[in-house]
């Protein structure tokens, strides 16, 4: 009879680390092709490596004018890091370098647990502004 | 017979989770009750030591994935509690929160005060006190947002947060009974965080709901052992998350020992878009009657 406390017991416990190893990563969304809200530019985000993690995260942003697919040149971008099922962003706010040619670096992308994050990403260039939105699991 | 149902109540009550409670950013109020007074019992004072660690998360999809990240939350609650009259008594938590996260590249430690939570109960029957009529109680409670949110720190871990940056407020309510050296207790409440604004950005309200299930012994010597099973729903986020809890207590005199173990279930399905997360706690209650 103890022995099969025992063995119940194992096979319980055995199920439970199973459980908790959770599933393997899949192949992750990047990269993500973005069309801005307005449909005045599209773009092309990727992280500079991967997979993403927990902490300081850097990517690499490349904007094409949607009208004749032309780099877009000298646009003042702002990324937030939203976190939108636990409504709350990042401990910092994320740096933007333009590279040339349409491509952009985006520096210290801090995301501070592991879940569902977004990042939200408006564009602008005189009165032109348009805004994308990545979603994707760290 | 009340006596021995209200301490199963105090100690199952330290072992449930938190609605949010994923990392210290979305920590708030909780709908349980820490520093539940007996019958016989006219105010206490305390201290909960809580450790918790994080063993993964749930995504959107419900698949869960283990933690790549060495997080280690810590707290310190102070608990306070007062009974005005037999039916009613009031309570506050003083949480002192800290936490520490390593990743392969980034490790830090922060911390502060927590979202310090006021709550009320109201017994209008008592357990055990009749075989037909169990116990019935209205729990309602606020949290300030007197912690500091994530978006408010510098490290790119977090680990400086301490609280939800938003006013919670829960209104609940439990029915429990007991019979000889058992006892059983179902619980629910309703959650609400208010809209904060986040920079040019607005949080809108949301709505929770959780529902507890308690089972507890009378051991000798007077020990008391309670298990509790919790399940927290989201519905706009869409958020939910299933915690199992093992407690136990003795009273030493004029004081209370508390203890438990408790674990969000790690298993593909049963969350979403939460942290899961297992831990312990314990405390120490100074009890005047």
């Amino acid at each position: 009879m103890r022995a099969r406390y025992v063995t119940a017991l194992g096979l319980l416990l055995a199920a439970f680390l199973w459980g908790a190893c959770g599933e393997d990563e899949a192949d992750g969304p990047f990269p993500m092709e973005l069309v801005g809200e307005n449909r005045l530019f599209h773009a092309t985000l990727s992280p500079v490596s991967e997979p993403l993690v927990v902490g300081s995260n850097d990517f690499d942003l490349t904007v094409v004018r949607a009208e004749d697919q032309a780099p877009a040149e000298g646009l003042a971008i702002e990324v937030v890091p939203w976190m939108p099922h636990h409504d709350h962003g990042a401990p910092t706010a994320p740096s933007v370098e333009e590279v040339g040619g349409g491509r952009y670096r985006i520096r210290g992308v801090a995301f501070n647990m592991e879940g569902e994050w977004e990042l939200r990403i408006s564009v602008s260039q005189g009165e032109i502004e348009d805004r994308f939105v990545a979603a994707f699991r760290v | 017979m009340r006596r021995f149902a209200c301490s199963v109540l105090a100690i199952a009550a330290a072992v449930l989770p938190r609605l949010a409670e994923a990392q210290a950013c979305c920590a708030g109020a909780a709908a349980g009750e820490l520093g539940r007074l007996t019958l016989h019992e006219e105010a206490l004072l305390g201290v909960d030591l809580r450790a918790v660690r994080t063993l993964g998360a749930f995504g959107d999809d419900a698949s869960f994935r283990a933690a790549r990240v060495e997080a280690l939350q810590f707290e310190q609650s102070f608990v306070g509690t007062l009974r005005l009259g037999e039916a009613v008594q009031v309570g506050a938590v003083l949480p002192l929160v800290g936490s520490f996260a390593r990743t392969p590249r980034e490790s830090g430690f922060g911390g502060g005060l927590g979202d310090v939570r006021l709550s009320a109960r109201c017994d209008f029957t008592f357990a055990g006190a009749s075989r037909t009529v169990p116990g019935i109680a209205l729990l309602g409670g606020v949290a300030a947002p007197s912690g500091r949110p994530v978006e408010a720190t510098d490290h790119p871990l977090g680990v400086e947060a301490t609280g939800m940056g938003r006013w919670r407020s829960w209104l609940g309510a439990a029915v429990e009974q007991s019979h000889g050296w058992a006892f059983a207790q179902i619980a629910g409440a309703v959650i609400h965080d208010a809209p904060r604004d986040v920079g040019d950005r607005r949080a809108d309200a949301r709505w929770g709901a959780t529902g507890s299930v308690v089972l507890g012994a009378s051991l000798p010597s007077e020990w008391t052992l309670a298990a509790s099973a919790l399940y927290e729903v989201e519905p706009r986020s869409p958020r939910r998350n299933v915690r199992f809890g093992l407690g136990v207590g003795h009273p030493l005199r004029d004081w209370r020992l508390q203890g438990g173990v408790f674990t969000d279930a790690p298993f593909g399905g049963l969350g979403r878009n939460q942290t899961v997360q297992a831990g312990f706690h314990f405390a120490l209650m100074r009890i005047w009657t």
